[in-house]
């Protein structure tokens, strides 16, 4: 089955993809930030094109929106002169591992999901649901259904979650007396 | 396109994040290139929501969504306090644990 | 018939206990009344026994108390039972009776030194089991007693423990002992796989070889009888398994008395004697018995010829008249053998005590070399040592004379009578040794009581007040004779060496008719004719002759025991080197693989292997430690790699 139009998915695919790789080259933390932004509203595009508008919507202001500029804080904070190189790399061998670990990753990946081996094994649970909800309520009802009716209980514990990190992260930047 | 198409742009996203982790010392780098794998997998699972006809993608790409924006933020802490007096920002700096 | 076997059996045994646990805190006269008493009722009911026995007519005069079934064990079924019969009565007799007065001798040998309590609790312990062997009724009984005495042995002669050279003694003792305990053991299982049974009247009541053949087969019995023998070898210090002998006189002289010439090292010919129907089956055994004690009497004479130590010229004799007996056994003269055994007990005990009176006297000096006309101070050991040492040679008409002509007349009868080249060899070394006991008994009895003193001077301590010799007077000074409380055994011995032989004249052989029905068998006296008389008189004439050759080296002019150049001399000193041999060849490789086997098995293999492998762990760790870089980025990479193998498996997967 065909979803969206193949002009318009492959250049998003050679976008996300470009600045996926710009995320990791750039030398300037900066830089790599800024990609990781236009990856993450590509993602948001290719939401889009699979028909989930609240979800783009959500991708679009919590990631891009909340945890990039945080990000951007964190960056700028900690290390303002762009494009220190640092002392060499010990690791350098682990280029090498990476490289060849990736290629066996990557290519496993796409050889199971072109041949079809993922598929066999997806069972569709709930199927035929989806698009029923979405042209009977809309988008962003048919979400809130599915949340609030079946997935409650992860969703408190998320909201649990999320006290705690906050907690940690007021604990952690707190500056003890005593020391530095 | 077909799923597979998805499928394939969701493995790319995910090896180059994966290999971001290993060779960037820069721990703040090293962050992006964990939530670009994080993103990755979150289309993976749009994508098998939308061809799979299901909305129990959407719940968890929304879940790992606020986990992820949860441990940014604790992540982001640690390292500030790590690295705040530091000159140089070098995770393999970080090494005294070992054996 | 009055049958007070268990009484006789527990009696020492509960002597043994009392003062093996309170002698310590007892004073020394109770000591001795318990000790000594103990044994004193054994003898008076030993004595009963016997008196009752007489009372019986020849054929029924065995009796069994049988106290409690102590197997019953799918087809084995032992009892602990003790049988009294004419061998036992007489055996019995010997050892309680010769005990008893060492008892006593010990109690005045034994007075100054701090084990007391120790040395008696020992010696009725070894009672009691001497007791055991000869009174069981059957062959596990038998092997019990064997082994106690074993033990009683070990732990008299090394009753001075803080000596290496007493410990050492005592150990060889015991690892040889243990040779013999061995070769009875398997024994015991033949038989009872050939017999079913281990008592003694079912095995040994099938008198006739015809009878045994068809239970057992010849090679089976030479097999068994030989076994026994080796038992008896070890027990009776017969070639090979001597060595042991003349390193067990380190133990006390009352040790030496009672076990080592009058009852221990005899169990093996009272063993022979009880199984004299198998014996007597096996003629090859017989004759592998005789080769073996011939030539063990011969070898111990001319050993004791030039011994320097008054003990050690005893030991060897011991081993050379256990010979005599053996060889009368050898001869199916199982009475002869008993009869020199008991008139060997008399004699050979009271040469002991002589020895050790001497040694007392002297404060413990045993080289003949520093003694020498003792005569004057020592009176009364001197004749009594003259009247063992007669007895000993066997010259007429003392205890010794009878015994020991008749084993003799025996073997000669034999050699007449079969023509077999083997009799007479055996005679010959008979009579040869004759000869040369008589010079070796002499040799010491006038190198001690002649001639003049060559020692040094003597400080005596006796019952706490000291006598110091006079400087530039005469050393002797401080030198007595003995007490009465080693004279009064001393002197019944004596009496016993002298007439003792009269119940095995040829004339009267009353013990040969009292053991018969026991052992069968021949006795020599019964065939007293030409042939014997003749045999006799030759070797009186050679024991006499040895006596005056000694005379002549030793008496008559000043006793010179100077080391000899000649080498011969040096060879019999050194025992025939049979220690030194036995060192070479079987201590030194044991040793060696036991050393080996303890660097290399427990050394290296063992604690080795179980420190290898806490070290191998230890290197595990440290090289998995390695692993643990303290780099997170190595970390991603592990945890990449799994991932990536997942992924693959799950792609590759059939």
């Amino acid at each position: 089955m065909v979803v969206g139009n193949p002009v318009a998915f492959i250049l998003l695919a050679i976008v996300a993809v470009a600045s996926a790789l710009g995320v990791v080259i750039f030398r300037n933390a900066v830089y790599s930030m800024l990609s990781l932004i236009v990856n993450l509203l590509m993602l948001a595009l290719f939401f889009l094109m699979l028909n989930a508008m609240f979800v783009a919507t959500i991708q679009v202001l919590i990631y891009a929106g909340a945890v990039m500029v945080l990000f951007l804080f964190v960056v700028t904070m900690l290390s303002p002169d762009a494009g220190s190189a640092g002392p060499r790399d010990r690791l350098r061998w682990q280029w090498g591992a990476g490289a060849g670990l990736a290629i066996i990753l990557a290519g496993s990946l796409i050889v199971a999901a072109v041949n079809g081996s993922i598929a066999q094994d997806a069972r569709t649970i709930g199927a035929d649901a989806l698009a029923s909800q979405v042209t009977a309520h809309g988008n962003t009802e048919a979400f809130g259904l599915a949340l609030f009716h079946g997935f409650s209980f992860p969703f408190e514990l998320t909201a649990l979650l999320l006290v705690i990190s906050v907690l940690g992260a007021v604990v952690l930047g707190r500056r003890f007396a005593g020391r530095e | 396109m077909s799923l597979s198409a998805y499928l394939i742009v969701s493995a790319l996203l995910f090896t180059i994040g994966a290999v971001g982790v290993l060779v960037r010392r820069n721990p703040l780098v090293m962050f992006m290139s964990i939530e670009l794998m994080l993103n990755a997998v979150n289309l993976s699972f749009m994508a098998f929501s939308r061809f799979l006809d299901s909305v129990d993608g959407w719940i968890f790409v929304f879940l790992v969504l606020t986990v992820a924006a949860a441990e940014v933020v604790v992540g982001l802490a640690i390292i500030v306090a790590i690295f705040r007096t530091r000159r140089e920002i070098d995770v393999d700096e970080l090494s005294s644990l070992k054996g | 018939m009055l049958n007070l076997t268990p009484l006789i059996l527990l009696l020492p045994l509960a002597g043994f206990v009392v003062v093996g646990l309170f002698g310590r805190y007892l004073p020394r006269a109770v000591i001795s009344i318990i000790a000594c008493g103990v044994v004193l009722a054994a003898f008076l009911a030993a004595v009963a026994d016997f008196i009752s026995m007489l009372g019986m007519p020849a054929a029924s005069r065995s009796s069994v108390a049988t106290i409690w079934q102590w197997v019953a064990s799918g087809s084995l079924s032992v009892n602990f039972a003790l049988l009294l019969d004419p061998l036992s009565a007489i055996m019995l007799l010997i050892v309680t009776g010769v005990g008893f007065l060492i008892h006593v001798y010990s109690i005045g040998y034994m007075e100054d030194d701090p084990g007391y309590w120790r040395f008696f609790s020992f010696l009725n312990f070894f009672v009691f089991a001497m007791t055991l062997l000869v009174t069981a009724n059957n062959f596990l009984f038998l092997l019990i007693g064997w082994g106690g005495v074993g033990l009683a042995s070990f732990l008299l002669i090394g009753f001075w423990y803080t000596r290496p050279s007493a410990v050492a003694a005592a150990k060889k003792a015991f690892v040889v002992n243990v040779i013999g305990d061995f070769g009875l053991m398997i024994a015991i299982f033949l038989l009872f796989r050939q017999f079913g049974t281990l008592a003694y009247q079912p095995i040994l009541g099938k008198a006739s070889a015809h009878a045994l053949a068809g239970v057992v087969t010849p090679a089976e019995l030479t097999a068994i009888t030989l076994l026994l023998f080796v038992a008896a070898a070890a027990k009776s210090a017969q070639l090979p398994l001597h060595v042991w002998l003349p390193d067990a006189m380190e133990g006390p002289t009352p040790v030496s008395a009672l076990i080592h010439a009058a009852t221990m090292v005899t169990a093996g010919v009272y063993l022979v004697a009880r199984a004299a129907p198998l014996f007597m089956a096996a003629p090859d055994t017989l004759g592998i018995i005789g080769g073996v004690s011939g030539v063990t009497a011969l070898f111990a004479a001319t050993i004791a010829c030039v011994q320097t130590d008054i003990k050690r010229v005893l030991a060897y004799s011991t081993m050379s008249q256990l010979g005599y007996m053996f060889m009368a056994e050898s001869a199916s003269g199982f009475t002869t053998g008993i009869f020199h055994l008991t008139t060997h007990a008399y004699f050979k005990a009271l040469l002991f005590m002589c020895a050790g009176a001497v040694m007392h006297a002297l404060a413990g000096e045993q080289d003949m070399r520093k003694m020498g006309g003792l005569r004057s101070r020592l009176p009364f050991t001197f004749w009594t040592f003259v009247v063992g040492g007669l007895a000993l040679a066997a010259i007429f008409p003392f205890a010794g004379f009878w015994s020991k002509d008749a084993a003799l007349g025996l073997l000669l009868e034999r050699a007449v009578s079969t023509g077999v080249a083997g009799w007479w060899i055996l005679w010959g070394l008979g009579i040869l040794t004759a000869a040369l006991t008589g010079f070796y008994t002499f040799r010491l009895i006038f190198g001690v009581f002649l001639g003049n003193y060559r020692g040094g001077p003597i400080v005596a301590e006796h019952g706490g007040h000291e006598r110091q010799a006079v400087r530039g007077g005469d050393p002797l000074a401080a030198v007595h004779d003995v007490g009465m409380s080693m004279k009064a055994p001393m002197f019944v011995l004596a009496v016993l060496s002298v007439i003792g032989g009269f119940y095995g004249t040829p004339f009267n052989d009353w013990i040969g008719n009292f053991l018969s029905p026991v052992t069968g068998g021949v006795s020599a006296p019964e065939t007293a004719n030409a042939t014997f008389w003749t045999g006799l008189i030759v070797s009186l004439a050679l024991a006499l002759i040895g006596i005056a050759v000694a005379w002549m080296r030793y008496g008559a002019r000043q006793a010179d025991f100077r080391p000899s150049a000649n080498p011969v001399a040096a060879l019999l000193a050194h025992a025939y080197y049979v220690d030194a041999l036995y060192d070479v060849a079987i201590v030194r490789p044991l040793v060696a693989l036991g050393s080996g086997l303890r660097r290399g098995v427990e050394g290296v293999a063992l604690d080795g292997g179980t420190r290898g492998v806490g070290w191998l762990a230890a290197q595990a760790s440290r090289g998995m430690s390695k692993l643990q870089t303290g780099y997170v980025r190595n970390y991603a990479l592990v945890i990449f790699l799994g991932a990536a193998i997942i992924v693959l498996f799950y792609v590759v997967r059939p």
